[in-house]
């Protein structure tokens, strides 16, 4: 009898256990139009939503379906930002702006795995895209690259469709001059919120300043060409991509002086000052790290820190700092201006940013287990060999010296079985790093031979040819002795045992590709 | 005139395939403009900036000269000072950012340029009063203004507003560990042992306890009479790195580890 009593008192509460009204949604309501809507510092814990619009808050869920938790937004440097927190490592969710209760199930992200981890489809997808921002690029009034980026973004997804079976991209990586000519917020908008709307908003951006994000310098029309409008005063036509400045706040983005509103880059994108996703706090967002699962990503300031001594040397103790604590299995480091580089118009030997760079960072990325380095500036691909110690203009290196070397004695490709080792088998030691110019994800220079005497807007006869870089086969279309003039991006696949880069052209083809294995 | 559109047109087509061109390339470009508008202030003043930063200093020099003729010669100070400053003549490069900022009081960079300048000709005081300055007029401070001015204002034996200096970036900026290291190394000079290990406790945290953080917080658990706790921070450092990829800095770091583990703390005095 005692034990029938006991089973009625179980039944009875399992009933209204069953039955209890639970408590409301907070999700009720409408999903909501956005202007621009994109995600920021995604990690194993947190995620950041931007949009601008109406809306002023986002609810979230992991079923499209039911979205159950609500995060108010507020507004930050123009924009509404949502800050999620309390997430799930590796998990994916959907979010509404607006706060609906359902929503469009495109509408959704992935956090990042804990830090160390692997994701559960056992690799980490890497989109990197230098120099794409051609789509609002504009000469005397009229576009001059209209569509390219979108043709390289096309290549991408059909490689990705037919040869990487449409895996997510975990992570879009700028190497910088990603809105062209000045890096205003409009020219934002056309080159980078209206070109990638679907991928920014599924997976975090980090980008790196390129020198057309910072703004024009100015010129005074009618020097040149006296017109009505010269009587009143001078007539300033800026110039992107000049700027000498180590200032943000000197952002000037029409040659009139500083804007208002200080870099536009700075204001549009949330970046992890203080390590809120895996790396040491830098204390700027001109220059940050963060930790995806295995991989650990630095992005440096090439184009303000850089130029100025005191900013140079905080950011390379810094850089010595976080990767002194890093312990991930791989590491890549982004930022503008090549190390090592023979593009048109854009030459490692001369241009200071260049030699700025090579020389105060490229130490620290050899001593300090650096894999990978990613930089754009110059409009084609150039890769490097498996390099250690080579710091000085191109005349200097030596492939016997500075460069991993296969069994005859010539550079390693990185490819079958001349892999290359995350510790190498010469030195015993994780020393040596590639590096890769890719910026040709907007527009690719063409050969047009500079006459004599001319070096401007031409090709010099060594173009593409830094003896640093691997070597192509000259009959492949595009190809130089030491790169390759073709428009594309950059795949990055990161597993736990391999790293794997590929230059993935406007037709999905990969023209390029080595491994570091470990 | 139809020569000078003409030329005109293939100067702009030159800026469109410039875009962003090398400081060689720069120079022909605007050396090309200044044949056309020989008496542009601004155009002089941009390729005397080029020719400082590439270090054709003589040649920036008559640039410079040029301008001056040319407009408002206070207009040139900023570049002038600059000039001087990459001949590292620092004492000549004050009266002309000071010109400079006559006519722009609130420019950051002559202020952080004239502190700079001053700090080198030793006057200390009023490149004090240039970074106050140069803080209360910037948007966004970075890591390395905070460090130069502490080491100004320590370098003349104000330690105590050095520091306080850094724990105002430090609230600007946030947890920071060049700032945090140097203030720790403050602290510790001013006797301030205790505080100098909290702050080191907190950079600890900071850098996950790596091996370069242990051998600093070693040496201040050493000269806080704890022999035993330096001991095991660079024990546990040396373990954390032994299992670690090796690399040339952990290397490095690994053999001076094992230098310091083979020196026990000295004893203390009484």
């Amino acid at each position: 009898m005692k034990n029938l009593i006991q089973l009625l008192a179980a039944l009875a509460l399992l009933q209204a256990c069953t039955t209890a009204p639970s408590a409301p949604s907070p999700c009720t309501g409408q999903s909501t139009p956005t202007e621009r809507l994109f995600l920021q510092q995604v990690t194993a814990t947190s995620a950041i939503i931007r949009w601008r619009g109406e809306a002023a808050s986002v609810c979230i869920g992991q079923s499209a379906d039911s979205l159950t938790q609500r995060f108010d937004a507020s507004t930050v440097n123009g924009h509404m930002t949502a800050q999620l927190t309390g997430l799930q490592a590796d998990t994916r969710y959907f979010y509404a702006i607006g706060g609906a209760g359902t929503t469009d199930p495109s509408f959704t992200f992935t956090t990042a795995p804990e830090p160390g981890q692997v994701p559960a489809d056992g690799n980490t997808h890497i989109w990197l895209l230098g120099d794409s921002g051609t789509q609002t690029e504009q000469f005397m009034g009229r576009f001059t690259h209209p569509g390219e980026a979108e043709i390289v973004k096309q290549g991408f997804l059909k490689y990705n469709a037919d040869q990487a079976d449409n895996e997510p991209v975990d992570l879009l990586l700028l190497l910088g001059d990603n809105a062209y000519l000045e890096g205003t917020d409009a020219q934002w908008q056309g080159a980078y919120f209206d070109i990638y709307p679907k991928i920014i908003r599924s997976v975090a951006t980090w980008p790196t300043i390129g020198n057309h994000e910072m703004g024009a310098g100015p010129l005074d029309v009618c020097l040149f060409r006296p017109m009505p409008q010269c009587e009143e005063g001078p007539v300033m036509m800026a110039v992107g991509g000049i700027s000498e400045s180590a200032d943000p706040a000197s952002y000037d983005s029409n040659g009139d002086g500083p804007d208002e509103g200080g870099l536009p880059y700075l204001s549009i994108f949330d970046l992890p000052s203080r390590g809120e996703a895996g790396g040491v706090p830098s204390g700027t967002e001109q220059y940050y790290a963060f930790d995806y699962g295995n991989v650990h990503v630095v992005s440096l300031d090439s184009q303000l820190s850089n130029r100025d001594d005191a900013q140079r040397r905080a950011m390379r103790d810094w850089l010595v700092d976080d990767l002194s604590r890093n312990t991930l299995d791989w590491t890549i480091v982004i930022f503008h201006h090549p190390v090592y580089s023979k593009g048109e118009n854009h030459d490692s030997d001369v241009e200071q940013a260049e030699i700025d760079m090579r020389e105060t960072f490229a130490p620290v990325f050899e001593d300090y287990g650096v894999d990978l380095v990613f930089n754009g500036h110059a409009h084609s691909y150039e890769r490097s060999w498996y390099l250690h110690g080579h710091h000085g203009k191109s005349d200097t290196f030596s492939a016997a010296q500075h460069a991993e070397l296969n069994a005859d004695g010539d550079p390693a490709i990185g490819q079958g079985e001349e892999s290359y080792q995350q510790i190498s088998s010469g030195s015993g030691k994780d020393d040596k790093a590639i590096y890769t110019v890719a910026g040709s994800a907007g527009k690719a220079d063409e050969p047009h031979p500079c006459k004599e005497g001319q070096r401007l807007g031409c090709t010099l006869p060594d173009w593409l040819m830094h003896p640093a870089h691997r070597t192509f086969d000259p009959t492949v279309s595009g190809a130089r002795p030491h790169g390759i003039a073709r428009r594309g991006s950059v795949v990055v696949d990161a597993t736990a045992k391999t790293l794997t880069s590929r230059f993935i052209d406007e037709h999905g083809e990969v023209l390029d590709w080595f491994v570091i294995e470990r | 005139m139809i020569r000078l559109l003409g030329g005109l047109s293939a100067l702009l087509l030159s800026l469109h395939g410039y875009g962003h061109a090398p400081d060689e390339t720069t120079f022909a470009r605007l050396s090309k403009l200044m044949e056309a508008a020989p008496d542009s202030q601004s155009l002089n003043l941009q390729r005397a900036a080029l020719q400082i930063r590439s270090g054709h200093l003589a040649e920036a020099e008559q640039d410079l000269a040029q301008a001056a003729r040319l407009g408002d010669s206070r207009q040139t100070g900023l570049q002038r000072g600059l000039l001087a400053m990459a001949r590292s003549d620092h004492h000549m490069a004050i009266a002309p950012l000071t010109d400079y900022l006559l006519v722009h009081p609130d420019d950051p960079t002559a202020l952080l340029n004239r502190a700079r300048a001053r700090t080198r000709s030793g006057e200390t005081e009023a490149a004090w009063r240039d970074y106050e300055a140069f803080f209360r007029v910037s948007s966004q401070p970075q890591p390395g203004d905070y460090i130069a001015a502490a080491t100004l204002l320590d370098a003349t034996g104000d330690t105590e507003p050095a520091l306080n200096l850094l724990d105002e970036g430090l609230t600007t900026l946030g947890k920071q560990p060049q700032l945090l290291r140097m203030a720790i190394e403050l602290d510790q000079r001013l006797g301030r042992l205790s505080a100098a290990l909290e702050r080191s406790s907190a950079l600890g945290v900071l850098l996950r306890h790596s091996g370069d953080w242990a051998l600093t917080h070693a040496r201040l658990l050493a000269a806080n009479g704890q022999g035993d706790e330096r001991q095991q921070v660079l024990e546990r450092a040396r373990n954390q790195l032994r299992n670690l990829r090796p690399t040339p800095a952990r290397q490095a770091l690994l053999a001076r580890l094992e230098q310091a583990l083979s020196r026990r703390a000295a004893p203390l005095p009484g």
